[in-house]
């Protein structure tokens, strides 16, 4: 019944915006506002933290609460609140970004391999499995020894592993796109190049792809707190999440709250990013 | 060799006893359905399946329920199986009454039962039989052992029944299938069988074997069958009693006969734009202006009469009241005595000048063989093995065939989508062809709109974009879409528009070549004939060639000035389309008797065991 299902026009975007929100479940609206709380915090953090979080700003390893230090002070005496919210702003400022830089360049080569196909297909993606075989960690190591620990460079040795995945789904996407009738049609009227990738085969991958990436946010901050774990991130006077718990695990019986508070950080921004996942995946796949 | 004939008299006066609005005191209906009404959530608005309608099937009664795509008639069979979406905010209201079991109030257990009691049998069988499973498996889920299976493929007319119970569904044809469901379908000894468009995937000639077959069952096994279909040809040829559906309402109810005489405006407007063999060709099919109405509005008076040229005033003012028709059943309409052939007066087509010069199209000794999996389960299909064609610049040609026979891999290699083993293909110098899919919301990009897609073609001619937008105005206005669509996603078109525009990209440059593939068959008769029509005007004022492959003779004969028969990958026959009823080519014979509604005697049973 085609007449049916036929969608009435759509208006202005924000109606159609609002109307999206309207319709998801409450779990979705809880994971809309939180990722609306993360992202505010992310931008405005240093403006939101009452102290500098790389000063010594009272006693050591003050308990949570004492002397208006919300969350208490880590053994350096510097307030925990401040160095957590900057730590959360860099990790998911970094998991964003690195998101985003892989998402581009796999969907870059999955497009390329997927709609040549032939030789150009089997090189590209025979490099591509030959990066997906790097472990993180191991690749992170020989990134910092290389060329020193920082941030940076922790995020661009997740990057050099992290693409192989989103150029393998865009790859398989757009070949299967490749053989619907609406990219032959193209191609009789005449559309190649550039033009026949961006305009009628990337599209059909993109949801895909966004929810891969989107369902991937909660492993990227897990890895990257691991690598700052180790001590692969930004050194020591930075609070960097990973970082923060290496350094207070040695108290962890008499002063767990130097653990606890960037843990729970943590699992709060893997679980906002998880459900935030679930509910663009779902949003996707009832638009198609 | 024995003849067999559909024999119509025998239906008509079999529905004698039933026709008219039926008392209920002759024997309790099998299917009772009172003011039911179905909706649906259609992106926050109700949409309306059904808006009340009354229908009874008496037992061992064929019904045929007959309606173009958003007629309702679909949700009326899935309503009666108890199968509709629990999902997209469902609302029913009225009666329903399937076998003694009130379908919309009944529990999960009760329907269950009842289901058993039923039989269902949908267009594509391959949705409906289980892939990784015997047939035999599959079979004997329901009867238990396998010679009760055996017996049941043999009464659906399946050779070798024992040997079939070891196949897979996908080792049968399109027709063994459909036998293999119906067969599935009465091994419970339904009391009702529901047959959604079981014959619309089928070749004609199997399609006439299966509207026989289920004739023979319902005499057979004294069943009673929901024939629904969108054609009244096909009605016509198995069922006792038709009712028409439009927009949800039912709008005719008759004896088989009503196809003679129609009462209502709409059901003579279908019959108007069915192509027979007699169609004239010379002028441009009728066809039932506008379109359906949006099926979450809400009209007061009847909902055909926007389209309806017999409209008078009352129409829009109240619900059209139930009258007697003269065919003995009822009608919905104001002024039945007003239906007349909706046909209007049309203009006949300015006469082409006769194809001149060298070649449009030139294909010779085309070979084209595909190959399937590796190793030992290498297997090679030849689909086209030596074809010869040669299309003159203007003229038109139909590829008529049956699937399988190569014909829309033909239509491929002149597009250049397949490239031939062996054979050339000449194109008038510097030309493209352009091609109507049989699909056309699959040909269109989905996240594209409309103006862009159809604009894509007038990059390569270095016009600016103001110029390209004028100039996708002007093909919109050419195929008949408003203006409107240009900023509109193909999601957001209807069947008919979005063919329209799969005709606009085609021809928003004009190709010397317009290739078409099947670009009617899956359209509603109503549609069907305003793009044909299109198809007619577009090609008199551009001039092109038109090479137009299709499986229906009566359509080919309409759009082409050459008829070429295409069986088994090579060309069996070749005939002026004005000439096609005078072929002596028993295959091309074959086709023509299977067409539903000419009423010509069919082929010996014979012919059909090799199908």
């Amino acid at each position: 019944m085609s007449a049916s299902s036929r969608v009435p026009v759509v208006g202005a975007a924000s109606s159609r915006a609002s109307a999206t929100l309207g319709s998801l479940s409450l779990g979705g609206k809880i994971s809309v506002l939180m990722l609306l709380t993360l992202t505010l915090v992310a931008v405005f953090g240093p403006a939101l933290a009452p102290h500098d979080p790389l000063e010594r700003v009272g006693q050591a390893m003050m308990p949570p609460g004492t002397d208006g230090f919300l969350f208490g002070t880590d053994q350096s005496g510097r307030d925990l609140l401040s160095r957590t919210l900057e730590g959360v702003r860099t990790t998911w400022l970094g998991a964003v970004v690195v998101l985003a830089a892989t998402a581009m360049f796999g969907a870059l080569i999955g497009v390329w391999a997927g709609s040549t196909r032939g030789v150009v297909d089997s090189v590209l993606m025979r490099v591509t499995d030959v990066f997906l075989s790097l472990p993180a960690p191991i690749v992170a190591i020989a990134v910092v020894a290389a060329i020193g620990s920082s941030l940076g460079n922790a995020l661009l040795a997740i990057a050099i592993v992290w693409w192989p995945w989103y150029a393998r789904i865009v790859r398989n996407e757009v070949a299967a796109l490749s053989a619907r009738p609406h990219v032959e049609a193209a191609r009789l009227a005449g559309v190649r190049g550039v033009r026949l990738r961006t305009h009628h085969l990337l599209p059909g991958a993109l949801p895909t792809l966004v929810v891969a990436a989107t369902l991937d946010v909660g492993a990227l901050i897990l890895t990257l707190t691991a690598l700052s774990f180790l001590g692969l991130g930004a050194p020591d006077p930075a609070p960097e999440l990973g970082a923060m718990i290496a350094s207070g695990s040695s108290y962890v019986l008499d002063q767990p709250w130097l653990v606890l508070v960037p843990s729970i950080a943590i699992t709060f921004m893997t679980l906002c990013a998880g459900m935030a996942g679930d509910t663009i995946g779902g949003m996707l796949g009832r638009r198609q | 060799m024995t003849v067999q004939s559909v024999d119509l008299q025998g239906h008509d006066s079999r529905s004698r006893s039933t026709e008219g609005v039926p008392e209920s005191t002759i024997a309790p209906a099998v299917l009772l359905a009172r003011g039911l009404e179905v909706s649906f959530e259609r992106s926050g608005r109700r949409a309306h399946a059904l808006r009340g309608v009354d229908l009874e099937i008496r037992p061992g009664e064929i019904v045929g329920l007959v309606g173009e795509s958003g007629s309702g008639k679909t949700v009326l069979g899935l309503a009666a199986l108890g199968l509709l979406p629990s999902s997209d905010g469902v609302r029913t209201g009225g009666e329903l009454v399937v076998d003694g079991v009130d379908v919309l109030h009944a529990t999960g257990r009760e329907m269950d039962t009842l289901r058993r009691r039923l039989g269902a049998v949908f267009q594509d069988p391959m949705t409906s039989l289980n892939p990784t499973m015997r047939i035999g498996d599959q079979l004997r889920e329901r009867t238990g052992d396998s010679e009760t299976a055996v017996d049941l493929l043999e009464s659906v007319g399946i050779p070798d029944a024992a040997d079939r119970l070891r196949h897979f569904p996908h080792q049968l044809s399109g027709g063994q299938r459909q036998r293999v469901m119906i067969a599935m379908a009465i091994s419970g000894s339904p009391s009702l069988i529901i047959a959604d468009e079981p014959t619309t995937a089928l070749d004609v000639t199997v399609q006439a074997q299966i509207l026989r077959l289920l004739n023979d069952l319902r005499d057979r096994i004294d069943c009673s069958v929901l024939f629904i279909t969108h054609d009244l040809a096909v009605a016509s040829e198995v069922a006792d009693r038709i009712v028409v559906a439009y927009a949800g309402r039912l709008v005719e109810m008759g004896p088989n006969a009503l196809t003679e005489q129609p009462a209502h405006p709409y059901t003579a407007g279908l019959l108007d734009s069915r192509l027979t063999l007699t169609t004239p060709t010379d002028r441009p099919l009728p066809t039932i202006p506008g379109e359906q109405p949006d099926p979450a509005s809400e009209s007061v008076g009847c909902s055909f009469a926007p389209r309806c040229r017999s409209r008078v005033d009352e129409c829009e003012q109240e619900p059209p009241p139930t009258v007697t028709a003269t065919h003995g059943g009822w009608v919905a309409c104001v002024r039945p005595d007003r239906t007349t052939s909706q046909q209007s007066r049309a203009a006949t087509w300015t006469p082409l000048d006769a194809p001149s010069g060298r070649f449009g199209l030139e294909l010779v000794d085309i070979h084209v063989s595909f190959t399937t999996g590796r190793g030992r389960k290498k297997r090679t299909v030849e689909v086209l093995r030596g074809l010869d064609l040669r299309v003159a610049p203007g003229e038109s040609v139909a590829i008529v065939g049956e699937s399988g026979s190569g014909k829309s891999t033909l239509l491929r290699v002149v597009a250049g989508l397949v490239q031939p083993d062996r054979g050339d293909v000449a194109l008038r110098s510097g030309a493209r062809p352009q091609m109507v899919f049989q699909d056309a919301g699959a040909s269109l990009t989905p996240w594209l709109r409309v103006g862009e897609q159809v604009g894509e073609r007038l990059r390569e001619e270095g016009l600016d974009r103001s110029e390209r937008a004028a100039k996708v105005a002007e093909t919109l206005q050419l195929v008949g879409l408003p203006a409107a669509v240009t900023d509109l996603k193909p999601a957001q078109l209807s069947g008919g528009q979005r063919q329209r525009l799969g005709l606009a990209r085609a021809i928003v440059v004009p190709p010397t070549l317009l290739l078409c593939d099947e670009p009617t068959s899956a359209l509603d008769v109503s549609l069907a004939a305003v793009v044909l029509n299109l198809l007619g005007e577009i090609r008199r004022r551009l001039g092109m060639s038109m090479l137009f492959v299709t499986h229906d003779l009566a359509a080919a004969r309409i759009v082409a000035d050459r008829i070429v028969v295409v069986k088994d990958g090579v060309i069996i026959e070749e005939l002026v389309a004005d000439e096609l009823h005078l072929t002596q080519h028993p295959y091309t014979r074959t086709l023509l008797a299977a067409i539903p509604g000419t009423r010509i005697r069919l082929e010996p049973r014979v012919q059909e065991e090799e199908l």
